[in-house]
């Protein structure tokens, strides 16, 4: 039973692997064109793929392609989590940076200790 | 020629699509490349002649929308409406509807003729998805044309519809895209003032351009915005702005948007039928490896290496052909012309000239082969996908490192290099800061003057520092530029990373053609007339004394009972000091000597200045030429000495004054043949006269501070 606030976030803090639905896009000028033109609108399902080896950009799976963006980018993206994929956490990173995210109580104890290989394998 | 038998079609598609490819199997190599008025975006025309007509193709560059913010947008919809072709063939991916159609609806908005492509049909069958294309063009208004352009099917059946659309047997249906009430109710408000408007002079669509004022487009505002009829205009926004805001919570942007992606989730719901859920297919898997957290960077580390080794070392053996071919032409003439100023234009001037602008096509070849292949097979976004994070820091696009490191070797390649970049500011920035990247021709510089004064074990130090340098130089450059000339101008990334596919051989020997011709036909006639330019200000004025003192010791030695060996060792001496005098007082030591006062602060002297000079035609000539000028002056019969020994020995110079001269000639303005593409790809003269003078200035002040920290130190 996850609550409101753990199912809504912006799609830089979305772990890879996740289904989400795209609420709204809040960037301004041509960044909003564009993600509005790559189909970034309400209603969109968006997965997110993974992340570049150095952490940024982001490559989504959205309308059948796949994209690539920068986190400066994907953070103007307001999404709702729709399906958290296979394994723990629950779909959102919190705080800065990578981290374990909702990893706590860990339903295995390898993704316990090991947050990178969740996000990037 | 009737009017009627001449059609002209453009081909209009997303980046992907298999447009190119389609164009080259309609045309073959019928074709050829131009630029769009006033940009550096590339044209592509073609002819055809097919059922007596004769059909002129423009390829239009791809875009994803038909928005008013990239260059190659603007060019895509202008061209459309105001160059007016016969018919616009809109290639979609048949494998990609739901992007593809998008900017079907903004074309379905512009209400001219259009014919749709289905390309990569031959895909669509393999995938088996099933696609009712009857009730598909019944929606769109179009006909659709199933095509593969890699199977060359389809291809008639497209020219039999440009035919007979042109004919009038195929009825275009102008079919409009029907959005909901409450933007049909704007769309409609702003139409009907605007064909109220009198003396509008415009000839757009009036339906077209208020969409294009409800979606904020910069152009349309920019048209409408000194006419009368911008006020009732703005009056009729403001009234009924607000309450469409409240009413459906949303701008009208936004909701055009999603009213086109509506429209064309419910059109593919009815026409598309997909085989069960999307397996995992060769683009999942090579990625997977390709650009995943591990082997993502090895890897793009490795594609480099291979693509710089090729275009340089690989590159080698035909620049030595070249090379020796000249010279062997050079010998030749020499041998069976009389030594006359004839023959010192033709072999020094003209025949070098084309040999040194040939002497590149090699590079050029190897690389542009290679990037055509990283973008035809999709590799290319890959590779800015994984370095991105990197170039971010400075402000540039992940696509500028391939420019950047094809500086390595040489900045002809380089310059052109950064048409991959699509956008203005990032490939001026790039362009400006390619020359910090140390150059091949650089090398033998280093190599004298590090030899001459520095110790073996300090060499290689030396060396790595120099090409760091120039690194960090171009890096704190691009950050500068992007911070001031073109602050906030960067592109988005937000770049789609299309399906790994394996380019067809024809664009691939198209792509490479195309760039030899543009390099050879464009910059090689105005290099050549600049090296015959440089050749001339170093060979005059002759000074009449000189000549006529050489020549009657020239006599003097064939009098004298020498061996022949002898005579013949003593002409090539006095031979070298007739050239070396004459140099001392050419146009281009003139200027060396003129330079002096500009550079003594960084410790050089006036033979350091006319290095430098001559250093324009080319950086390895400056090594020739401080070997002709220090060669000044010696007895004749006096042991030969190195010119590393030279200069070591000159107590005029220091280990300060060599490092300083090194790190000028890293920074300062590459030579004329990189200096004309600059230009070329450039675009405009403002940014030649800025690369020159920031290079210059650069050099100047880095230089300067080396060589007085380097005295404070010793």
């Amino acid at each position: 039973m996850q609550d409101r606030e753990q199912l809504e976030g912006t799609l830089d803090q979305a772990r890879c692997g996740t289904l989400l639905e795209v609420l709204s896009v809040n960037a301004e000028g041509e960044i909003r064109r564009r993600l509005l033109d790559m189909g970034l609108v309400k209603g969109s399902r968006v997965r997110v793929v993974r992340k570049a080896p150095l952490g940024d950009p982001v490559e989504i799976e959205i309308h059948g392609f796949f994209l690539t963006l920068r986190l400066k980018e994907a953070k103007t993206v307001k999404v709702r989590l729709l399906d958290a994929g296979p394994g723990p956490g629950r779909g959102f990173h919190h705080g800065r940076g990578r981290g374990r995210g909702g990893g706590r109580g860990g339903r295995h104890w390898f993704h316990r200790f090991s947050p990178l290989f969740r996000d990037y394998l | 020629m009737t009017d009627s038998k001449n059609i002209h079609v453009a081909l209009a598609g997303n980046p992907n699509s298999g447009k190119t490819s389609l164009f080259n199997v309609l045309v073959g190599s019928n074709q050829k490349v131009g630029n769009f008025t006033g940009v550096t975006v590339e044209k592509y025309e073609g002819f055809k002649n097919y059922r007596e007509h004769s059909i002129r193709f423009t390829d239009l560059p791809g875009t994803y929308s038909l928005s008013a913010y990239s260059p190659e947008e603007r060019i895509a919809r202008n061209f459309i409406l105001t160059e007016k072709p016969d018919l616009v063939i809109h290639v979609v991916d048949g494998t990609n509807l739901e992007r593809n159609l998008y900017l079907t609806t903004q074309i379905m908005d512009l209400d001219i003729p259009f014919v749709i492509a289905l390309n990569m049909y031959d895909e669509v069958e393999e995938k088996q998805i099933h696609m009712d294309i009857n009730y598909l063009e019944r929606l769109l208004g179009a006909h659709v044309v199933p095509t593969s352009a890699t199977r060359k099917t389809g291809i008639t059946d497209l020219l039999d519809h440009i035919i007979e659309t042109h004919t009038g047997e195929i009825k275009f249906r102008r079919h409009k895209l029907q959005y909901s009430q409450n933007i049909n109710d704007l769309i409609s408000g702003l139409e009907d003032i605007l064909s109220r408007a009198r003396d509008l002079n415009t000839d757009l669509p009036y339906r077209w351009l208020s969409i294009k004022l409800l979606e904020n487009d910069k152009e349309a505002y920019k048209l409408l915005k000194d006419h009368p009829v911008w006020i009732s205009l703005n009056q009729f926004l403001t009234q009924h702005l607000e309450p469409f805001k409240h009413l459906t919570r949303n701008d009208p942007e936004t909701q055009l948007t999603e009213e086109r992606y509506a429209f064309i989730r419910g059109a593919l719901q009815e026409t598309v039928r997909y085989p069960g859920k999307r397996k995992r297919d060769l683009t999942d898997n090579l990625d997977a490896i390709l650009i995943n957290r591990f082997t993502g960077l090895p890897i793009f580390a490795l594609i480099m290496y291979m693509i710089f080794t090729a275009t340089f070392r690989l590159g080698e053996y035909p620049m030595i052909w070249i090379e020796t071919f000249f010279s062997w032409i050079s010998t030749v003439l020499s041998n069976f012309l009389p030594d006359t100023l004839f023959r010192s234009v033709l072999v020094d001037g003209i025949i070098a000239g084309v040999g040194g602008v040939l002497v590149f096509l090699p590079n050029i070849l190897i690389l542009f082969l290679g990037i055509s292949l990283l973008e035809g097979t999709g590799y290319m976004a890959r590779a800015a996908f994984v370095v991105d994070k990197i170039m971010q820091r400075v402000g540039l696009h992940g696509k500028s490192f391939i420019p950047m490191l094809t500086g390595f070797g040489c900045s002809v390649p380089a310059f052109m290099a950064t048409r991959t970049l699509k956008n203005e500011a990032d490939r001026i920035t790039t362009l400006l800061i390619i020359p910090f990247m140390s150059c091949g021709a650089k090398l033998p510089v280093y190599t004298l003057l590090i030899g001459a004064f520095f110790t073996t074990q300090q060499a290689g130090k030396v060396l790595f520092g120099l090409y760091v340098f120039g690194i960090l130089i171009a890096l704190a450059s691009a950050a500068l530029f992007k911070k001031t000339l073109f602050r906030g101008e960067s592109e988005p990334f937000v770049m789609e990373l299309p399906p790994y596919r394996w380019p067809s051989l024809q664009s691939l020997l198209l792509q490479m053609w195309h760039k030899a011709r543009l390099y050879i036909r464009k910059a090689g006639t105005v290099i050549l007339a600049a090296s015959i330019l440089i050749w001339i200000a170093g060979n005059f004025p002759k000074d009449e004394n000189v000549t006529q003192k050489m020549d009657a010791l020239k006599t003097q030695i064939r009098e004298q009972d020498l061996s022949p060996y002898e005579t013949s060792r003593a002409l090539e001496k006095i031979k070298a000091e007739e050239e070396a005098l004459q140099f001392e007082q050419s146009y281009a030591a003139q200027l060396g000597k003129a330079l002096e006062p500009a550079i003594k602060p960084l410790g050089f002297d006036w033979r350091i200045g006319v290095a430098l000079v001559s250093g324009i035609a080319a950086k390895e000539v400056v090594v020739s030429t401080m070997g002709t000028i220090y060669s000044i002056g010696n007895n004749m019969y006096e042991e030969s000495v190195s010119l590393r020994q030279r200069l070591r020995n000159d107590p005029a110079y220091s280990p300060a004054m060599g490092l300083a001269l090194m790190v000028f000639v890293l920074l300062y303005v590459p030579c004329i043949a990189a200096t004309v593409i600059f230009h070329r790809e450039a675009g405009a003269f403002k940014w030649t006269l800025l690369y020159f003078f920031y290079t210059i200035g650069v050099a100047w002040i880095m230089a300067f501070i080396v060589y007085r920290f380097m005295n404070f130190l010793l």
